[in-house]
């Protein structure tokens, strides 16, 4: 039988790593940015400068996430938060591969961090799902007992 | 009640992971994903072809460039290659004709940087492709 913790301590783990993917990756943008800014390519340091700061952004959120989904006891706010904010960053992700994003337009490239993100994302989405129909069956039982 | 959808995340997880230390997912998705690029732009490039002319002028620094980028990048010298390839995106800053070749010059650098020659070469080849 699975631990009741199985699961918050799971997405805590996977949304810490989402986090130092994203440090990562904000931390490769800084160092291109740098490196753009001394061969002259203004245009494309100014959007690897917006990448450094929106990764990192998205990477204290989900530090944040797995802070709150490790610390909450009984709410299902966190996983709901946790999955809206992995299929919202996974939806940005394909677009910027597709249609194209505002600033950055498209990009052509899909690297290893790239995958790692997803991958976790997904994972992200798929525990949060079923940590919700947790607290939802939890609740219908609960209803019953009463 | 809950085991095997979990289980199955993690397991998932761990497979996914051994894929990647073994570099074979990000090599394919690369390659896929360049793939299906050039398989979508084929024959926009050719009906291009006639149009590119007007522009063939001021992008021959840029393939020379792109080319000099390829031919170090096979010779495995990646700091060369990725100064030619920085060269050639520096040239094309600011084209708006020009904006897919510098894209595919972008992608190129990433993927040098992730030692993906073969990723590199290839979007170098098709940064070319747009341009002639």
């Amino acid at each position: 039988m699975v631990n009741n913790k199985t699961i918050p301590y799971s997405l805590t783990a996977i949304l810490v790593s989402i986090g130092i993917v994203y440090c990562l990756v904000a931390s490769d943008e800084y160092q291109g940015a740098k490196e753009s800014s001394s061969f002259g390519i203004d245009g494309e340091t100014s959007e690897q400068l917006f990448e450094t700061t929106f990764f990192s952004a998205i990477a204290l959120v989900n530090f944040g996430l797995a802070a709150w989904v490790f610390t909450s006891k009984r709410s299902v706010l966190p996983y709901i938060s946790s999955g809206v904010v992995s299929a919202a960053l996974i939806v940005t992700y394909i677009a910027s591969r597709t249609v194209g994003v505002p600033i950055v337009g498209v990009e052509y490239y899909v690297g290893k961090l790239d995958i790692i993100s997803k991958v976790l994302q997904i994972s992200a989405i798929a525990l949060s799902t079923v940590a919700i129909y947790k607290f939802r069956n939890l609740k219908i039982v609960k209803g019953l007992v009463r | 009640m809950y085991n095997k959808p979990i289980y199955a995340v993690l397991m998932g997880l761990a497979t996914v992971s051994l894929l990647l230390v073994t570099n074979v997912v990000g090599s394919y998705a690369q390659t896929t994903y360049t793939n299906q690029t050039v398989g979508s732009n084929t024959s926009s490039s050719t009906a291009n072809t006639t149009g590119t002319n007007a522009t063939s002028l001021p992008s021959n620094p840029v393939v020379k460039n792109l080319d000099e980028g390829i031919k170090a990048i096979k010779a495995d010298d990646k700091s060369a290659g990725k100064k030619a390839l920085l060269h050639a995106e520096s040239a094309l800053e600011g084209k708006s004709d020009s904006v897919d070749a510098e894209k595919h010059v972008e992608a190129a650098i990433q993927a040098l940087k992730e030692g993906d020659t073969n990723g590199a070469i290839s979007h170098a080849e098709q940064a070319k492709e747009k341009l002639l």
